[in-house]
């Protein structure tokens, strides 16, 4: 379980996160919806641990550990896995070879055995099948001359590969044309399961229309101002952002 | 360190005794300091021919004429050497070494086992006497059989002055003449030996001249020199140093290697140099100051300089080709990583002379700590070097704000149908890619490590596959620390 | 890179360099009374120093890193040391129509031939013997007294000894001039003679200035021009210079500019190179505050037997800067043109942006260049980068351009033209733009249009 108490956040000592509050149960799909400038980005970097975020107030519980004290590798190696808004590129460093130390390290840390490079590739190249990826994106270099929709795959492919307990998905659905959102849509929807949570952050509701979330928050000026079912999410498409992203009084 | 403790003392004493030393050849030491009887005296200790002797005498009043001994130019801030206080001739020092691996500094032993090295030869570098735990002498043996049915002379440089004159009075020195710069002059007054190499016409040299090397270079001293002739259509990789930090008791190291291509000749020359870099707090350290040069002599000849530097305290060193023959290439690709107080001043020199002549500059300096790192390359397009061409990229990545990466680049061009094109940056290692991988569950030291690689990959990918692994973790070793 | 590291300070050397200063000292010493100013203690006191720190360095020497690739010892042998006589006839000159105009011609103020129009309020233009002449000198002191220490500016020193002429630019806070034309024009036909002008250029926060200083030279006289050129650039204000070089065909011409930018200062710098037989263009910019923006530019155009030397030298000492450099030349004949660019960024000039390139185009066999673009880079959160690119027309234009029926000649001047030009697009001043861009088109004997019109 996942438990975000009263969150505040400064970025560059402005207040971006104010009060959030948001608990997130097991094989729980959360979406965050939620205009410009709402603070989106800010959570899932918050959760992941980027530098640069100062948390003045609240806490997150991850599993009953304290979220804020970890590193990011940390995190990530207790199953905390972010696909980012804009994936990094890494010059010279091959797919493969990235991956493989990252589920290594990830294995490592949960006391499994490594996988050598051949059960490696195994399990990467069926995962790569089932995400319609070419298998030669693991030579190529992490990021590096890929199309939007191909980064976007790449994070899910990683997410497939790295297992997460909880997988926050930045806006994975900006920038896919129709069949690319399907092919991630998928994806994400085959990593459904009674021990995963996943939040999805998204301003547009045509995600949800692949992965049904089970319930829809609306953020906005650095809190929750509304949660609901997934009507919420068809509600915002018909009405927009305008009158239900007013923090109630 | 005390290895060497009971040999100083030695030859402390000797020093009293000033004249004495010379005729008792059968000494193992000379007292310290240069002048014309240490020359005399390590030609003699090496059983030379008169021309030999001649030879390093020339160089060496050459040396004592030099008013200004170390180059002003490098971006390099050291106490110059006082080169009155060295040994230029001592005995080897192993017998002092320590017995077992119980012995041994454990963080040398845990850099060894970070980098893979395998134990046998832990020992060994670590100064226990070689032949207790690695039979090189046997190694050496099927090596030399095996090259010598092919006509491949592969020898200590001290055997090819005796028994390849002929080949040794027409190379040496013809690439680096003896007032090339002042290291050149002095290593050739006081050379203490170094490889040969000589692939006859046609003759392919079926193997890297390599692996051999990680234990036997150790005893080849401070004044290395190597001289490797490819004749025409021949062909040879050479693979110099050793991934691993060596004990190295000596701080000067002023090495002469010089590589001639014949007509359609090629010489690969790869070097990984991890000597010891000094403290964190800069204290110790070696002072690498290397003279390398090929000459691409013949026609469609080529010369390929590969380099990994990671080690020394200050390094200064410019793997240079000089391309006479008309359509010869020039390489060189270069990763040069300085931490703490590490300086490096390094590049290269491309002095196109014939036609058609080609030369690649790829450059990836990495700085960290309070490390100062500087390319500096020169690239001479000269009148008759029609439709010569030269690329050059020279990268820097900075790790920290108390580091520096500088970028100095001489271009000189006197043919029109020639073309130079020179690129460089410097930026600082990206936060997004280290958060990147971090969150993917590497370390902040794995994350720094995995991304130097990338950025190195085009030079790492020069070397041989076994010498590229070991290369590539010797990056994170190096880089260790340099995250906070 | 040297290859011999061994420097001996060679007596014989010494010798020469006393012997080629000895006339240049003497020359000071029979002028010294009669310079402008020389009754103000501060300003004497400044030039004896700066004659003794040239008369221990001489004229630089090739040994010296900053001129590698530039020997001086032509002038150095027959360095003029006289000033230069009244022209027998006034050398031909263009100027801008609407621009403050001040000439000087053989180093004399030429009010006859200056038209200063109406000045703005706080904006203060002036002859420098008249600046020195009157009772608030005192502004000028930091600028004339500037000590020139380094052995490789040692002409700058005897500038600062010898500069009998220039002027001064002041603007008040938030000032606005646009443009001002300077013409420093010789009449060498009366033989050989030396220059040493000084232009001060101060503008204070939130001013703004755009100025062309031309060098013209006419006749066959051997004369050398060594112009000074200071300038400040106060918080938020914006200062674009110009220049026009182009003397006489057998002068020599060594320009030192310094120039200090303030926080959120803007230097923008475009120069045309065309004139003399040798000409050595220094430039040295220090951004001085933060977020300062600087921008230099210069055209060479190298032909005959000509040395066209651009030397930079950008300082980004505090963090937020950011800097563009852009060479380009050209070198025929037996042309040779030298252009050294350095960006220095100091510890803690964190988020400095600098970015540089130069092009040289080589047109004969004889023709050279030598570049030597080079990073100092103390700071880690920098972007800064350099390409270099030196090679003869690109055969696939030039095949293009015959492709849609151009003759190779044509088609030649067509990329000559459009290489050079690009520099000088790059001027706001839309008056100097187009007046460097004809000056340009006359060197390369067709027109050049001003593509932005």
């Amino acid at each position: 379980m996942i438990v975000i108490s009263n969150l505040h956040v400064l970025v560059d000592g402005k207040a971006i996160l104010r009060g959030l509050d948001l608990t997130i149960n097991p094989g729980e799909v959360h979406a965050i919806m939620g205009p410009n400038g709402a603070g989106k980005s800010t959570l899932s970097h918050v959760l992941a641990g980027r530098d640069g975020y100062e948390v003045t107030e609240g806490s997150i519980s991850y599993f009953g550990k304290d979220l804020l004290a970890m590193e990011p590798e940390e995190r990530a190696r207790e199953g905390l896995f972010l696909a980012f808004q804009y994936p990094v590129e890494i010059p010279g460093v091959a797919n493969a070879t990235f991956l493989k130390a990252a589920v290594n390290a990830v294995r490592r840390h949960r006391g499994m055995a490594e996988l050598d490079a051949m059960d490696f590739l195994k399990s990467a190249k069926a995962k790569m099948k089932a995400l319609k990826m070419d298998q030669k994106f693991l030579q190529r270099a992490v990021n590096v001359g890929f199309s939007g929709g191909e980064k976007k795959r790449n994070e899910i492919f990683q997410m497939a590969m790295l297992e997460p307990r909880f997988a926050v998905l930045d806006e994975t659905d900006s920038g896919l044309d129709i069949d690319a959102l399907r092919i991630v849509s998928d994806g994400v929807n085959s990593l459904r399961g009674p021990d995963r949570s996943i939040l999805m952050i998204t301003h547009y509701q045509r995600l949800l229309d692949y992965v049904k979330p089970d319930i829809v928050h609306v953020l906005a000026q650095g809190r929750i101002v509304r949660s609901g079912g997934p009507e919420l999410a068809l509600e915002l498409e018909e009405h927009g952002y305008g009158d239900i992203a007013q923090p109630a009084a | 360190m005390a290895a060497s403790l009971e040999t100083i003392e030695t030859v402390e004493a000797l020093n009293d005794y000033k004249y004495g030393f010379v005729t008792d050849i059968d000494s193992e030491f000379a007292p310290k300091g240069l002048d014309e009887d240490i020359v005399r005296f390590i030609s003699a200790k090496k059983d030379e021919p008169q021309w030999m002797l001649d030879w390093r005498l020339k160089a060496f009043r050459h040396w004592q004429n030099l008013e200004v001994k170390d180059p002003a130019w490098a971006k390099l801030d050291y106490q110059a050497p006082d080169y009155q206080d060295i040994y230029y001739y001592a005995a080897p020092k192993t017998k002092e070494g320590p017995k077992s691996l119980d012995e041994v500094d454990p963080e040398l032993l845990k850099t060894y086992e970070k980098l893979g090295i395998p134990l046998a030869e832990r020992a060994a570098l670590a100064g226990i006497a070689v032949d207790a735990v690695f039979d090189s002498v046997s190694v050496a043996t099927t090596f030399k059989g095996k090259l010598a049915e092919l006509g491949i002379i592969f020898c200590p440089i001290s055997e090819a002055v005796r028994e390849h004159p002929e080949l040794v009075k027409k190379y040496l020195g013809s690439v680096v003449p003896v007032s090339d710069n002042a290291y050149a002059t002095l290593n050739s007054a006081v050379f203490s030996d170094g490889s040969f190499v000589y692939v006859p016409p046609g003759v392919r040299c079926p193997m890297e001249l390599s692996t051999y090397f990680r234990i036997n270079a150790k005893s080849t001293g401070q004044f290395e020199r190597t001289l490797i002739i490819a004749d025409k259509g021949a062909y040879v990789s050479y693979l110099e140093g050793c991934t691993a930090p060596m004990r190295d008791e000596n701080q000067l190291h002023a090495a002469v290697v010089e590589l001639i291509a014949l007509d359609d000749a090629e010489i690969r020359y790869a070097t990984v140099q991890n000597w010891y870099p000094g403290d964190k707090e800069g204290r110790g350290g070696i002072y690498n100051f290397v003279t390398k040069r090929g000459a691409c002599r013949g026609p469609r000849s080529k010369i390929s300089w590969t380099q990994v530097e990671t080690g020394s305290a200050i390094t200064w060193k410019y793997p240079s080709v000089i391309l006479q023959g008309d359509d010869s290439v020039g390489e060189f690709y270069s990763v040069a990583v300085t931490n703490n107080r590490q300086q490096a001043d390094t590049g290269t020199k491309m002095i196109h002379l014939g036609r058609n002549t080609r030369s690649t500059i790829v450059s990836k300096g990495i700085s960290a700590g309070r490390a100062q790192n500087t390319y500096r390359g020169l690239v001479r397009m000269g009148p008759n070097a029609a439709n010569a061409r030269n690329h050059s990229q020279c990268d820097s990545l900075l790790i920290g704000d108390r580091c520096g990466g500088h970028t100095v680049p001489y271009i000189e061009v006197r043919n029109r149908s020639a073309k130079v094109e020179h690129e460089a940056t410097t930026s600082k290692i990206s936060e997004d890619q280290l958060f990147y991988c971090r969150q993917r569950g590497l370390s902040a030291e794995d994350a720094v490590s995995t991304i130097v690689n990338g950025f190195c990959k085009e030079v790492l990918q020069k070397l041989p596959m076994e010498f590229a692994v070991e290369a590539q973790k010797l990056l994170g070793v190096s880089l260790e620390g340099s995250v906070g | 890179m040297a290859t011999s590291p061994s420097r001996r300070p060679d007596a014989m050397a010494a010798n020469t360099a006393i012997a080629q200063a000895a006339p240049q000292l003497a020359g000071y010493a029979a002028l010294r009374g009669r310079l402008p100013g020389a009754a103000l203690p501060w300003l004497g006191a400044a030039r004896e120093g700066n004659i003794e720190r040239f008369a221990a360095a001489g004229f630089p020497s090739h040994r010296l890193e900053a001129w590698k690739f530039t020997r001086l010892s032509g002038l150095a042998d027959a360095a003029p040391a006289e000033g230069a006589p009244e022209p027998s006839t006034l050398p031909a000159f263009e100027s801008i129509p609407t621009a403050h105009r001040l000439v000087f011609v053989n180093g004399r103020f030429r009010g006859d031939l200056s038209d200063l129009g109406h000045l703005p309020g706080n904006v203060a233009v002036i002859d420098l013997a008249q600046a020195l002449a009157g009772d608030d000198a005192g502004w000028l002191e930091p600028f004339l007294a500037e000590p020139f220490e380094d052995r490789a500016r040692s002409l700058a020193a005897l500038n600062g000894a010898r500069a009998d002429h220039g002027l001064a630019i002041r603007l008040g806070a938030g000032a606005v001039i646009d443009p001002v034309h300077i013409v420093f024009a010789a009449d060498a036909s009366a033989g050989s003679f030396a220059l040493h002008p000084r232009t001060v250029i101060v503008a204070e926060d939130g001013a703004s200035a755009s100025v062309l200083i031309s060098h013209v030279g006419r006749g066959d006289g051997a004369y050398w021009s060594n112009p000074v050129v200071q300038a400040r650039v106060g918080q938020h204000a914006v200062l674009r210079l110009y220049k026009h070089q182009d003397e006489g065909a057998v002068a020599h011409h060594t320009a030192f500019t310094s120039v200090d930018l303030a926080g959120h200062g803007c230097f923008h710098a475009a120069t045309l190179g065309l004139g003399g037989q040798l000409a050595r263009d220094e430039i040295a910019v220090r951004l001085g505050g933060p977020d300062a923006e600087c921008r230099l530019g210069a055209a060479s155009l190298a032909r005959g037997r000509q040395l066209l030397d651009a030397t930079w030298r950008l300082s980004h000492d505090h963090r937020g800067g950011n800097s563009s450099q852009l060479f380009k030349s050209v070198a025929d004949d037996m042309g040779h043109v030298v252009f050294q660019g350095a960006v220095n960024v100091a510890v803690d000039a964190q988020k400095t942006d600098a970015q540089q390139l130069c092009r040289h185009l080589l047109l004969s066999d004889q023709a050279a260049a030598d570049t030597k673009p080079e990073l100092e880079i103390l700071a880690d959160d920098v972007k800064c980068s350099h390409g270099a690119t030196i090679g003869d027309l690109d055969p696939a234009s030039l095949f293009y351009f015959q492709a849609r029926g151009i003759g190779i000649d044509q088609a030649r001047a067509l990329l000559v033209a459009a290489h050079l030009r690009e520099p000088l697009d790059q001027i706001e001043a839309e008056p100097i733009r187009n007046f460097l861009l004809a000056a340009l088109g006359r060197a390369l004997g067709h027109q050049v249009e001003d593509a932005s019109a």
